[in-house]
């Protein structure tokens, strides 16, 4: 099968620790889904679902983490979920710098913040950022992205 | 472009000259808000980017909004607070009746907005199986569910008339067959194209062919949609009447929310059909502020 089979993830306790001590998501918020694994790609999957056979399967659940810790990216759509979670490398835009930051402008990142962090208002978490060198720049795909959104 | 092809329709129309005027004008934007994300986000949305919004009447935090609006540009619509789907396609998925914890296929599935509704009458419980034929399409359908927060959903790839061993034959407990058609009833929202000669015939053994291996995917008494956004016979009753086997299937009665406007299934059309083809349901655009659609419920026996 292309791409391999979707997995059960060898390490789901590890992989979860490693999100709540970056993010202080609890473990307990992933009770009710099977992270699966395939190449270098981490699923989230509500329990229960059944991946067919017999035919070419592109994705089981959705795309979350991508590589491992400590090298490891959360994809946008983990972060839209869960974010609201979070308790640590949070940072939050005024609602007006939403549409420069996903137009690609750097906006100085709080101060300490390093790594892939968590982009929020005041009420919506936005997606993925990377902090880096005191800089904060958007990690959300372009193609997700209207040109009305981005001004 | 001309819409003279759509006068063959005069037989089946109550009202041709608004047929045909509804037809040419631009369709109206729906919304609906995602129990799977935040409701009360998407409202907040509505309100800001559109106080001319009017709620939809039939479903609870769904909205019309004026054709020039642009609900895709909403940053709550990049989060998946909401979606833009037109009316007769919700009602396509929530006909379909999914439960919490069924196996649920929908064969043709891209752009996946009938197969978001599935999931959020299932509650994100259970297994959706979700397919396509190209790999451009199945692209668009991951990222229309993964935006919209569905967990539930095994994306998958094959030519929907060849899908098999997926489970044991007969094994799903609801079936969504939306299938290529020569798409009539989106002259509202795309440039029609002139209509090409044998186009239809082709299409039709397509159709045909889907909706057979929906049938057999489907477990005895399970439920499959047949749908289709044209309003020619030929792919709908039609089809209903040749694709199943005696004694296979029935066409249930579909009970249509108040306010949404449909016309039953026509009983002849060159040839009479099965007398069960009646319970389908065709959407005119301008008895309902919609495009055109033709959908039908069916029980596998």
């Amino acid at each position: 099968m292309k791409g391999g089979a979707f997995e059960p993830h060898a390490d789901r306790a590890g992989l979860l620790a490693w999100i709540e001590a970056r993010f202080g998501i609890p473990p307990a918020a992933f009770d009710d889904f099977d992270l699966l694994r395939r190449g270098k790609t981490t699923w989230l999957a509500r329990r229960g679902v059944v991946p067919p056979t017999g035919v070419e399967v592109l994705a089981v659940g959705t795309a979350v983490l991508r590589g491992d810790p400590p090298r490891i990216k959360p994809t946008s759509v983990f972060l839209q979920r869960f974010g609201h979670l979070a308790t640590r490398a949070v940072q939050t835009l005024p609602d007006e710098a939403v549409g420069r930051f996903l137009a690609g402008e750097a906006f100085p990142a709080d101060d300490g913040l390093r790594g892939y962090v968590i982009v929020r208002t005041g009420t919506l978490v936005v997606g993925c950022g990377l902090a880096r060198d005191g800089a904060l720049t958007c990690q959300i795909p372009r193609a997700w992205l209207s040109s009305r959104l981005v001004r | 472009m001309s819409l003279a092809h759509l006068r063959r329709y005069a037989p089946l129309v109550d009202d041709l000259d608004a047929f045909l005027a509804a037809a040419a004008t631009p369709l109206p934007r729906v919304v609906w808000a995602n129990p799977l994300a935040d409701v009360e986000r998407a409202r907040e949305a509505v309100a800001r980017e559109c106080p001319r919004a009017v709620p939809l009447g039939w479903l609870p935090d769904a909205w019309r909004l004026p054709a020039d609006a642009r609900p895709g540009t909403w940053l709550e619509f990049l989060l998946g607070h909401l979606h833009s789907q037109e009316e007769p396609a919700i009602l396509a998925g929530d006909v379909c009746g999914a439960r919490p914890g069924e196996r649920v296929l929908d064969l043709c599935a891209a752009p996946g907005g009938k197969s978001a509704r599935l999931a959020v009458a299932m509650g994100d419980r259970g297994t959706l199986v979700v397919n396509d034929r190209r790999l451009d399409r199945v692209t668009a359908l991951r990222r229309t569910l993964e935006r919209l927060r569905v967990t539930c959903a095994v994306v998958t790839r094959a030519d929907g008339m060849r899908l098999g061993g997926v489970w044991p034959d007969a094994s799903f407990d609801r079936v969504m067959v939306d299938v290529p058609c020569t798409c009539e009833g989106t002259s509202r929202k795309s440039q029609p194209r002139a209509p090409v000669p044998g186009y239809r015939d082709s299409v039709v053994q397509i159709q045909t062919a889907l909706l057979r291996r929906a049938i057999a995917l489907t477990r005895p008494g399970g439920v499959l949609v047949y749908a289709t956004c044209t309003y020619a016979p030929e792919e709908n009753e039609a089809v209903l009447d040749a694709a199943p086997r005696e004694g296979e299937v029935e066409i249930e009665p579909i009970t249509v929310p108040a306010g949404l406007r449909v016309a039953p299934g026509v009983p002849e059309w060159g040839r009479p059909f099965r007398s069960d083809v009646i319970n389908a349901v065709r959407v005119w655009p301008h008895q309902v502020d919609t495009g055109g659609f033709f959908l039908a419920r069916l029980r596998r026996l």
